[in-house]
């Protein structure tokens, strides 16, 4: 389902040898075929160099900056340029920014990575439940995701974490439940297709229960679809979350975010003149959502070997 | 087709409903007295110095019975009749809240539309006649960039380059305050509607491109060109026909990510629409507004995705004999 072989066709035997043995298939598994085709995608491997490297800042924040993200420098005062002692100066209220940049890139993490693993559970559940069992579940089930789809995201995240109050783990839990329709369509789909399957006729024709077909014949199946469907999920997350705490209503001060880091340049001074206090958050949003869908595309490219050929 | 219409809104009927349960549940989830939410504030402030009253006044509107079915349902039959009730903030009723600011959001999304439709598909189905062309790295690299940055960034991006360095546009407002002429207007919409543009032409060019190639790839088309027809014709009279009907989809698939790109696009540029509404709306968590706004872009958004549906049906007739769901 996710991936044919690649058969490579070997050298030719001996002259006046058998027909049947000139050509020689080398045996590839279909995942290690899609991996090789992923590392040959030169724009997904550049996506990965990229979030790996974005990641491993994030991780080793602390070793990276002498200065607590939170820490008030009352030395070196209020929004001062960059200098050997903060590599990118100081915000409003004498926080180091470098230290802000990089913490901020925990937050985008934790929400992009912590609320797409949580509404892919929730999604593929419903979806396996909605397409194996079809019928009134399965009515109910897409009736809900069609209604989640109709309203536009940001706003009833907007709406659901004002009512939460504004917090990383409300704009987690708020983008997990508002979220899992996509996958759950996916999995559906995919379901109903591999539904009628003869693998899936012999499995239940020689009595696999319901349980196994699903958890160990259909599930693994749809592990690659899944997978690109949760790497484009990571990035809209993060840009989710930095315009949610771009505008005040999702990760709040002091708590370091890109989204809030950016909310400086609303005022005029800042965005004319402090190009560092808000450029490096700014980059560093589109530097991650750029290396994430570059590992989407790979992913998918890699996964689904003909829509490589179309783009 | 009529049937196919009719199948159509049948089936729209759920979503709908779903659509203002969510809208209820964001309602009733937030905190606080729900007669102020309800009850025209005059008419509430004569009331509140008699606790009695009050108490009666929450009788009458069904406060004391169950918040669902009961109370949702005597809320969906008022808000049908067009009675949303009032902001906590404003203490204006939600209706007149909406209803003057929609005109604003409709005037900037419907230009960026256009835009972005004139900019995204003529660039889609460039890059797919040029296929693995350097225009069509170029432009496809170009289009990822753009998906990629956030609305906000975009457009204080925007607001740095061409308003505080080059001095060519302002900053924000629909007008500078005084001038009412069209000149003053337009000048003031190029930034916003540029930016949200650009959002929205983004996937567009992805999505035209994907299904050019669909159609550039199809066996008609190979005829065409073995029949000696110019490679112009091909594209113009045989490919793009088809190529095309698909976008209509996509632009409705669209909308949802636009009136997002406009919510943030408004705040920055201080557009004064529901975008901007709706950002003060959950800042202040004023509960009925936020409601009202929900079941406003979602209506919305869901009447989008039908209008795309039939007018799918009548420029592909295959779909109408296709049981969809």
């Amino acid at each position: 389902m996710s991936a044919a072989p690649e058969p490579a066709i070997g050298p030719v035997g001996a002259a006046g040898a058998s027909m049947a043995a000139q050509v020689v298939y080398e045996h590839v598994s279909p995942t290690r075929a899609a991996v090789r085709r992923f590392l040959r995608h030169r724009l997904a491997i550049i996506g990965v160099v990229i979030v790996s490297t974005i990641l491993l800042m994030a991780i080793v924040a602390p070793l990276l900056s002498p200065w607590a993200p939170n820490w008030i420098d009352f030395d070196t005062g209020s929004r001062q340029p960059p200098s050997a002692a903060h590599f990118l100066g100081t915000d409003v209220s004498g926080r180091d920014i470098w230290a802000r940049v990089l913490y901020g890139g925990r937050t985008s993490m934790i929400v992009g990575f912590g609320a797409v693993s949580l509404y892919l559970l929730i999604g593929t559940l419903l979806g396996l439940l909605a397409g194996f069992y079809g019928g009134l579940i399965d009515q109910v089930i897409m009736r809900f995701t069609d209604t989640i789809l109709a309203i536009p995201p940001l706003l009833l995240i907007i709406v659901f974490v004002s009512v939460a109050g504004p917090s990383i783990r409300s704009v987690i839990i708020v983008i997990a439940l508002l979220g899992w329709p996509v996958t759950c369509r996916l999995v559906r789909g995919q379901l109903l297709v591999m539904r009628e399957a003869e693998f899936i006729t012999a499995a239940r024709v020689v009595g696999v229960s319901d349980r196994s077909i699903l958890l160990r014949h259909m599930l693994p199946n749809i592990l690659g679809p899944i997978t690109v469907v949760a790497t484009f999920g990571v990035a809209t997350a993060v840009l989710l979350e930095s315009a949610l705490s771009f505008l005040g209503l999702g990760v709040r001060m002091p708590e370091a975010s890109w989204g809030n880091l950016i909310t400086e340049a609303t005022s005029p001074v800042v965005l004319n003149q402090l190009w560092w206090q808000w450029m490096p958050a700014a980059a560093a949003i589109t530097l991650t959502v750029l290396g994430v869908n570059f590992i989407g595309d790979g992913l998918r490219d890699a996964i689904d070997p003909k829509t490589s050929k179309r783009g | 087709m009529g049937a196919y219409v009719l199948r159509r809104l049948f089936i729209s009927i759920p979503v709908l409903l779903g659509i203002t349960l969510i809208g209820f549940v964001a309602l009733k989830l937030s905190p606080g007295d729900p007669l102020v939410v309800s009850v025209n504030p005059e008419v509430l402030a004569n009331l509140a110095s008699n606790p009695e009253i009050l108490e009666q006044e929450r009788k009458r509107l069904g406060f004391d019975q169950p918040i669902f079915p009961n109370q949702y349902f005597r809320w969906l039959g008022n808000a049908l009749q067009g009675d949303l009730g009032y902001s906590i903030t404003s203490k204006r009723s939600i209706v007149h809240e909406i209803g003057s600011r929609l005109p604003q959001t409709l005037y900037l999304m419907l230009t960026s539309l256009a835009l972005a439709i004139l900019i995204g598909i003529p660039i889609g189905i460039l890059t797919a006649v040029k296929q693995y062309s350097k225009t069509d790295y170029a432009l496809n690299a170009l289009a990822i960039f753009f998906a990629s940055t956030p609305v906000f960034v975009l457009g204080l991006i925007g607001i740095y380059v061409f308003a505080v360095n080059l001095r060519l546009l302002p900053t924000s407002e629909i007008h500078t305050v005084g001038r009412t002429d069209i000149l003053d207007a337009l000048h003031h919409l190029i930034l916003p509607a540029s930016v949200l543009a650009i959002v929205q032409a983004a996937p567009l060019i992805r999505y035209t491109r994907a299904s050019m190639l669909d159609v550039l790839h199809s066996d008609y088309v190979t005829t065409a060109h073995s029949k000696g027809l110019a490679n112009r014709v091909v594209i113009i009279r045989h490919a793009l026909r088809n190529g095309l009907i698909p976008i209509i989809t996509i632009i409705a698939w669209l909308a949802p990510e636009a009136v997002a790109g406009a919510v943030i696009t408004e705040q920055i540029f201080a557009w004064g629409g529901i975008g901007q509404l709706a950002v003060k709306a959950a800042g202040a968590r004023d509960p009925s507004l936020m409601m009202g706004i929900i079941l406003l872009t979602g209506t919305a958004v869901l009447i989008v995705n039908i209008i795309a549906d039939v007018a799918y049906a009548v420029a592909d007739p295959r779909v109408r004999y296709v049981r969809g769901t």
